[in-house]
């Protein structure tokens, strides 16, 4: 049988499969996906296993408060909204005062439109690497910077507001909303950063009620505004309602309930000056009982062997029903053989030879297995085309 | 010049398992001879048609076909004799749903790996407009008649040049009117291509238009030796 024969029965393979279009789409379609499955979802594992160690492996440090340290880290990393107890920013002071390490405090109480607003200062941002693009960072309270993602999904930008979210409709003791005036914009840092709001510490603590700013108190001007005098002091009611918006002018009034160095934070990073540096601090913070030290690294290694474990054990079950979606695929290539017995037989009594009529049914075989594959491949190159942050969310983690 | 397309001799086949049994002492059919095979059902018509195209192999006996011996030839070769020098047209039509027709008449000559350039084509397009379907080369079967169906496998059978025309009741899944149309045009192609036509038929009153009739149920000497064995 010559090349030319070959060629004519592998055209008459393809014309088979244009005829039975439907047939044809979907025996590819199932072949992709049984094959694309399993590979897409171990790309994803990769890569999201990748990315989360990425966030930890850059922070070499967390001090919080006693308790769960996936949470710590978790709220303190990707600002997921986990509980955390806090501890005094007094810490930070100290820290620094050691001369072993930098320490970033961060403050993670509260939420504006849906995003997470995080206290820090402006260390955070040298570190992170996240530089406006527009505007500039906050100088004072009630100034915050947003993350590219919330800019661009909220369609704010510098010059506008944005209102924080009340802790709960019948929290009549929190904090009051606080309209936040936008100062920059960061740029794209393909991290959880992008979906942040980020203020100054004294700001969140604002937002959280540890302190606000309102009208001065005066028995002359308002004797229902005071409640009291006390060491000469004015003690005001609570008739008299903060502001919900800081401007420079209001600046003055804002104060604090207590010491800065006792107020909340939810998490510090810490940035030993060397690892000889991270091992005497880690040091001295295990003999304190109101700390605790974590390595992100560690600890998100720990998750991810028990979270992507069981990503492990899905790749496997994709791949058992790929193989069970290939062998039905099978079935129906062969059943759809005996359909075409007439085809077959005509062909053998015109003479069409056997290798010619193996060409007719390998071609199509062929056709199909490359579309599939091909399909396959664009759905795993699509996969590796998504941000570290949806790749995340869709491993789960 | 007369020679010799089909020479049967001493022909003996049977299916196994069946008591089927063919016997033909001697048959043969000259070129450009129109051949009409009659017989009652089962008596072995189509079966004949296949032993003379290398399709069944004879248990015993020799078939030549379009002066090859075909005992003395593999599976392969027979193959590549019915591709290329036997047409075939059937009661069925049998024509590939997924062709148009005008690849369904070039479908033998791509399956012998014949190049198909501009002169086969324009062969195909003027059987096909010899056969009245010039103008539906671009259909598939299911948009078409039975009858035009049949001009299709026409056209498919001759145009590889033949040397040897099989049909087998080729009008007998249409109506009188297109049976006689068709009919027609399959002599008038076996005669333009100067092929024999070799055609199994139950209909007795187009038996003149044929150079000479065989009749298996008489030549068949298993069947005559049962009729009389069961005579006797």
């Amino acid at each position: 049988m010559t090349l030319r024969a070959h060629q004519h029965a592998t055209g008459l393979a393809w014309r088979h499969l244009c005829y039975h279009k439907t047939r044809s789409t979907i025996i590819v379609l199932a072949l992709a996906v049984s094959i694309a499955l399993p590979l897409v979802m171990q790309s994803l594992i990769t890569r999201g296993e990748e990315a989360t160690l990425a966030r930890s492996t850059e922070t070499p440090w967390l001090l919080g408060a006693p308790g769960g340290g996936v949470d710590l880290v978790l709220g303190a990393l990707w600002f997921l909204p986990e509980q955390l107890a806090s501890i005094p920013m007094g810490e930070v002071e100290a820290i620094h005062e050691t001369g072993l390490a930098t320490a970033i405090p961060l403050s993670l109480t509260a939420t504006a439109s849906r995003y997470p607003v995080v206290g820090t200062d402006i260390e955070y941002f040298r570190f992170r690497g996240l530089k406006t693009t527009t505007g500039r960072t906050f100088v004072m309270p009630g100034e915050c910077v947003l993350g590219h993602q919330v800019a661009e999904s909220t369609g704010l930008s510098s010059g506008d507001t944005i209102l924080t979210d009340p802790k709960g409709l019948f929290d009549i003791g929190g904090g009051y909303p606080l309209r936040l005036r936008i100062t920059g914009v960061f740029g794209p840092n393909e991290s959880p950063d992008d979906s942040a709001v980020f203020c100054d510490l004294r700001t969140s603590w604002i937002i959280a009620g540890h302190g606000h700013a309102h009208k001065a108190v005066s028995t002359s001007t308002d004797p229902n505004a005071v409640m009291g005098i006390q060491d000469g002091r004015s003690i005001a009611s609570s008739a008299v309602t903060p502001y919900t918006e800081l401007t420079p002018e209001r600046l003055d009034s804002v104060h604090f309930h207590g010491a800065l160095e006792s107020l909340p934070l939810e998490a510090i990073i810490l940035l030993p000056q060397s690892d000889k540096s991270g091992t005497i601090l880690a040091g001295k913070i295990d003999r304190n009982d109101d700390l605790k030290l974590v390595s992100p690294t560690r600890m998100i290694r720990e998750v991810l062997d028990r979270v992507f474990r069981i990503g492990s054990l899905l790749a496997g079950v994709l791949t058992a029903t790929g193989i069970a979606t290939l062998s039905v695929v099978a079935l129906v290539l062969v059943l759809s053989i005996r359909l075409r017995r007439d085809e077959l037989e005509t062909l053998r009594r015109i003479g069409a030879s056997r290798s010619a009529t193996a060409t007719l049914l390998l071609s199509e075989v062929c056709f199909l297995a490359i579309f599939a594959v091909a399909l396959a491949l664009l759905a795993v190159w699509a996969s590796t085309a998504l941000p570290p942050d949806l790749v995340l969310r869709l491993a789960g983690s | 010049m007369c020679s010799r397309v089909i020479e049967v001799e001493q022909l003996r086949f049977a299916y196994p398992g069946t008591p089927f049994r063919l016997e033909l002492n001697h048959i043969s059919v000259s070129n450009e001879e129109n051949v009409a095979v009659i017989g009652p059902s089962g008596c072995g018509k189509s079966t004949l048609l296949d032993l003379i195209a290398g399709i069944q192999i004879p248990t015993h006996g020799t078939i030549r076909t379009a002066g090859q011996n075909l005992a003395s030839l593999t599976a392969a070769n027979r193959r590549e004799l019915r591709l290329r020098k036997i047409g075939f047209v059937f009661q069925d039509f049998r024509l590939l749903e997924y062709l148009s027709v005008l690849d369904s008449i070039l479908l033998p000559l791509k399956l012998s790996g014949q190049r198909i350039d501009r002169t086969i084509k324009k062969r195909a397009y003027e059987l096909a407009e010899r056969a009245g379907i010039n103008a539906l080369l671009d259909r598939r079967p299911a948009r078409l008649s039975h009858g035009e169906r049949q001009r299709a496998a026409i056209c498919r059978a001759l145009l590889g040049a033949p040397e040897l025309v099989l049909a087998d009741e080729p009008t007998g899944n249409l109506d009188p009117a297109t049976g006689k149309a068709i009919l027609d045009l399959l002599f008038e192609q076996a005669r333009e291509a100067k092929a024999a036509l070799v055609m199994i038929t139950h209909e007795h009153a187009i038996l003149p238009q044929f150079d000479r009739v065989i009749d298996i149920g008489t030549e068949n000497q298993a069947v005559a030796n049962s009729v009389g064995g069961d005579a006797s």
